[in-house]
């Protein structure tokens, strides 16, 4: 027993003075008596009782009256023991940062991991009536909450004669637009939105006031509802209220502020501003053909299933009476029932296993290190317990610094969870951002779940070692010496190493193999020459250039511009968004397939696009002049192989819907990943002509460079603010840049597999380590004995390491059992990748046995430098 | 050791007070080796636990302490019984006789005095 485990209060160093002074005496007496040193100073410990309890029991005598009660007392020795596990933590303070890095970083990443999963995919969307709000989605359609291409005038027809089932309505569009007051042209996110919807949904205003019908008439005045975030942009004025922003169709004022941290759904970012959707479905002078999503509230008495049938019979009805239906069927779905679709659902769920595993991991690294300590301190244990300390009393005590070890593991991990989820929001991909209106930051959700987390683990680091050291009679003999340890309890400390480095080994298979499957997927030739290729997106104003003929003299002003510039070879541009849909995609002479893609992304592409680009065609030609009259098309390898198998498709017909022409394919490349994905239906894979003497209003200038892509972003910067300073550049980027965004789903799960799989490696090497340091201070005196009988260095440093290798090849090979059972969950996230793909797991184990060699190799160096004459002086 | 007896619960106060009354100013290992003296080793005393029970009656004002120098030259803690301690003795004395003639006659089946 040491003083510094005697609480630091003034009285309380007089108790154990008093006790000392004690001691001291019967020693003493004892050594008078004739005993020897030693063993008098044993004896008179043994006889005087358990020092800490009879401490306690003196304070409880001097103490208050509330303070003698049992809650007072339990609340005492609750004080005392925290006080004690705070004070061993300085007195060991490597051992105690290990564990609580150990801790925090488990429970960091969980919490992290936690925060993202909860925000998009667990949390219920922050709606109003929530279990009484359903998307109209298409029948025929798998939508994400998310229907393109509704006709706006379909809200009305809707919204009149559905008034039995459901009792409000909420349409919206997203878009964008440009404020032009500002010091530069700023594009600002855009929802138009039917008025209401504040109220429908229950999004919270900061001030101001909603939409009233008076603002979606016909002739009223531009009214804007700030997003918090941009409110706080301009500098977050008490007085917005009624002032002007200048937009490019005009005045609109502000007549209110969202209040934030509830959204509505868009892509990626927040919304800048919020407009009504007018009755004349013109937001902003802009007419509004297509909304985005369609919401309904369905009565209250109206149930899912009633509300589809009468929504079956409107649509039937409407059809009948109105063309304009063009053979709509409607599927009602509770609102959010789509927020993911399967891969990316697929990539959250790994995520979440993953962390669950390497939250385990740390868990089983805290227990080890305590297990450790818990045997160095088996003697004063077992001493405190043999003169009468109560049983559960150490047991509390142990617990109590476990839970320590927890909270500030806990601590640690809150503060790990708020920087990782900042650094992860810009990871995150947009369609996945898309799908829940919740911000990703850390709440009060996370909090709790952290508190829980550090609980539990508290719990668990308390408990184990407890039961392990005080009970199965663990303490049998360990007052006599210390050092030596028992079979059982190393075969315990083993199995956890190993369990440790099986579960690394998974987890960093799993991660290999993503990491794998990405590089084949950057790797695989994209069908592109792009090294010197910049590209600009570039999305014209439709008030300033209403016709595409003005659209068209922009363009070609610019492309004159850029190819006078120097440094610049080659100009071109495609015509970007634009479907080519119809319930019907049809190879000339070939039944039509059922499992047949909606829609078609398509483009127009200038006839030199492809060669400036430097896309590679698999077959056929690139566009030459009078190709549109002759309806040709250049398809994608993927839609080719869709429509004629391995047959060349070179010369074939193919037309999009029963009344879409027929297209004559005159080449197929490999595939258009340059021009982005479109926004709801992934990669583009048709090229069309360009429409003669027109363009559209969202344009990708292609610029080919004569050295580097990013010497002539600026170039294409200014040509564009000289052209119209009004006009801002959407996106400006290389081609490889640009490329790197078809790939944020894969990177999003590569980057945290990598980062948690690094994470679940260092904590096994951490594990395998203070086993190991331990092991060589238990087996001081052999390896003195070794020493002193002439075992050579290498030989006493190979025994170590072989110790060390032994533990980790048993992990691996449970490890490598675990990673082919359960990377089957993989399957579809792998790009041209087997998920048993040996390379992996090889280069994974090899990786592995490495660093095991690294993490035995300080205790083994240790253990050579073990001098027996000192070992053999303290038997 | 087979003739030593523990100690009832709640006769520490009582032997510690005795000692401190009858022997005067005495630090806590002189107590305890008074008790067993006095009780010629009959009793086995936990010696941790004379201290709480000090503890308890220099807080009811029984005893005062004081820190002192022991012949052996160490800091030791003195105590000395109050009147207070002197009295509750007595009371405790009769008590205790009265508690234990008590006892006997049951045990003994004599008839009450």
């Amino acid at each position: 027993m040491t003083r510094a485990s005697f609480p630091p209060d003034g009285r309380d160093r007089d108790d154990a003075e008093e006790i000392r002074h004690h001691i001291d005496e019967k020693t003493d007496l004892l050594i008078a008596m004739g005993w020897d040193a030693t063993e008098a100073r044993r004896e008179a410990e043994r006889t005087f009782g358990d020092v800490q309890r009879i401490q306690e029991e003196m304070r409880r005598a001097r103490a208050s009256r509330f303070a003698s009660t049992r809650l007072g007392f339990a609340l005492r020795s609750i004080a005392a023991d925290v006080r004690h596990a705070l004070r061993s933590g300085r007195l060991t303070p490597t051992f105690t940062a290990a564990l609580v890095a150990t801790i925090g970083l488990g429970i960091g990443t969980a919490a992290a991991t936690f925060t993202v999963v909860d925000a998009l995919m667990l949390r219920p969307l922050p709606y109003r009536s929530l279990d009484r709000l359903v998307e109209l989605n298409q029948a025929s359609r798998q939508s994400r909450g998310y229907t393109p291409g509704i006709p706006t005038d379909r809200i009305d027809r809707w919204r009149i004669r559905g008034s039995d089932f459901a009792d409000a309505w909420v349409g919206w569009s997203l878009g964008t637009t440009v404020r032009t007051d500002g010091p530069s042209a700023e594009e600002l996110r855009l929802v138009a939105v039917t008025p209401g919807a504040d109220t429908i949904l229950g999004i919270p205003l900061l001030m101001g006031r909603g939409y009233t019908a008076d603002d979606a008439r016909p002739g009223a005045t531009d009214v804007a509802i700030l997003g918090r975030g941009y409110y706080e942009r301009l500098g977050g004025d008490p007085d917005i209220l009624g002032q002007t922003l200048r937009l490019e169709s005009g005045p609109v004022v502000v007549v209110g502020v969202l209040r934030g941290g509830i959204r509505f759904p868009n892509w990626g970012g927040e919304t800048d501003l919020w407009v009504p959707l007018r009755t004349d479905f013109t937001a902003l002078d802009r007419e509004l053909r297509w909304i985005a999503g369609f919401w309904a509230r369905l009565r209250p008495d109206v149930g899912l299933d009633r509300a589809q049938a009468r929504a079956d019979l409107l649509a039937e009805r409407l059809q009948e009476q109105d063309p304009r239906e063009d053979g709509w069927r409607v599927k009602l779905e509770r609102l959010g029932a789509h927020r993911m679709n399967a891969e990316e659902q697929r990539v959250l769920w790994i995520l979440s296993a993953t962390v669950a595993a390497l939250f385990l991991i740390a868990c089983v690294n805290g227990i080890n290190l305590l297990l450790v300590r818990a045997s160095a301190r088996r003697r004063e244990l077992a001493i405190r317990l043999s003169v009468g300390g109560s049983l559960p009393r150490l047991f509390a005590q142990l617990l109590t610094e476990g839970l320590v070890l927890g909270s500030l593991g806990g601590a640690v991990g809150l503060a790990l969870a708020v920087w990782s989820v900042g650094a992860v929001r810009g990871l995150v991909p947009w369609v996945v951002s898309y799908s829940s209106p919740w911000a990703l930051e850390v709440d009060v959700r996370t909090v709790v779940f952290v508190s829980g987390a550090s609980l539990l683990v508290g719990a668990v680091l308390g408990l184990v070692p407890a039961v392990e050291v005080l009970g199965r009679g663990g303490l049998a003999g360990a007052v006599g010496r210390s050092g030596d340890e028992t079979v059982d309890r190393r075969r315990l400390r083993n199995g956890l190493v190993i369990a440790q480095v099986a579960l690394s080994m998974t987890l960093l298979v799993a991660a290999g193999l993503l990491v794998r499957s990405f590089v084949q997927l950057v790797r695989s030739d994209p069908g592109y020459d792009y090294g010197r290729v910049a590209v600009a997106l570039i999305g014209l104003s439709p008030t300033r250039y209403p016709g595409a003929a003005d659209r068209a003299a922009f363009f070609t002003a610019l492309e004159e511009r850029l190819e006078r510039a120097g440094g610049i070879e080659a100009v071109s541009y495609v015509d970007a968004p634009g479907f080519r849909s119809g319930a019907a995609l049809e190879a000339e002479g070939v039944p039509i397939r059922a499992d047949q893609p909606y829609r078609i992304p398509s483009a127009h592409a200038a006839d030199d696009y492809l060669e400036v680009t430097g896309t590679d065609l698999v077959e056929g030609r690139g566009f030459v002049a009078g190709d549109a009259e002759a309806g040709a098309a250049i398809i994608d390898h993927d839609l080719a192989r869709f429509l004629w198998g391995r047959d060349s498709a070179l010369g074939r017909r193919f037309r999009v819907g029963e009344q879409g022409e027929w297209l004559t394919v005159v080449g197929v490349v490999r595939e258009l990943r340059l021009m982005g994905r479109d926004q709801r239906e992934g990669p583009y894979q048709m090229l069309l002509p360009p429409p003669v003497g027109g363009a559209g209003r969202w344009v990708q200038v292609a610029v080919r460079a004569v050295g580097d892509p990013r010497s002539v972003l600026g170039t294409i910067r200014t040509a564009v603010q000289e052209l119209d300073p009004a006009q801002p550049i959407w996106r400006l980027r290389t081609a490889a840049e640009a490329l790197a965004e078809a790939e944020e789903v894969p990177r999003f799960a590569m980057t945290l597999m990598a980062i948690l799989a690094g994470v679940a490696m260092t904590l096994a090497a951490i594990g395998l380590y203070g086993v190991l340091s331990y092991s060589v201070t238990c087996r001081n005196r052999e390896l003195g004995i070794r020493t002193a009988l002439g075992a050579r260095r290498a030989r006493v440093l190979g025994m170590v390491i072989s110790e060390g290798v032994a533990l980790a090849v048993v992990g691996l090979v449970l490890g490598t059992c675990g990673a082919l059972l359960t990377s089957r969950a993989l399957g579809g996230l792998l790009y041209e990748v087997d998920p048993q793909d040996p390379l992996t797991l090889a280069a994974t184990a090899l990786g592995f046995l490495a660093l095991a060699l690294t993490a035995s190799l300080v205790p083994a160096h240790r253990a050579t430098r073990v001098d027996p004459v000192e070992v053999l002086r303290a038997e | 050791m087979t003739s030593n007896l523990p100690i009832l619960p709640g006769t520490m106060e009582l032997l510690a007070l005795g000692a401190v009354v009858r022997g005067g100013r005495m630090h806590g290992f002189e107590i305890s080796r008074w008790i067993d003296r006095t009780s010629d080793g009959t009793l086995l005393v936990e010696e941790g636990a004379l201290y709480p029970a000090l503890h308890r009656m220099e807080k009811r004002g029984w005893l005062e302490s004081e820190w002192g120098v022991s012949e052996k030259g160490r800091r030791a803690k003195y105590y000395v019984a109050t009147a207070k301690g002197v009295e509750a003795l007595s009371q405790a004395d009769q008590d205790w006789i009265r508690y234990v003639s008590a006892v006997a006659r049951v045990v003994r089946g004599e008839a009450p005095a």
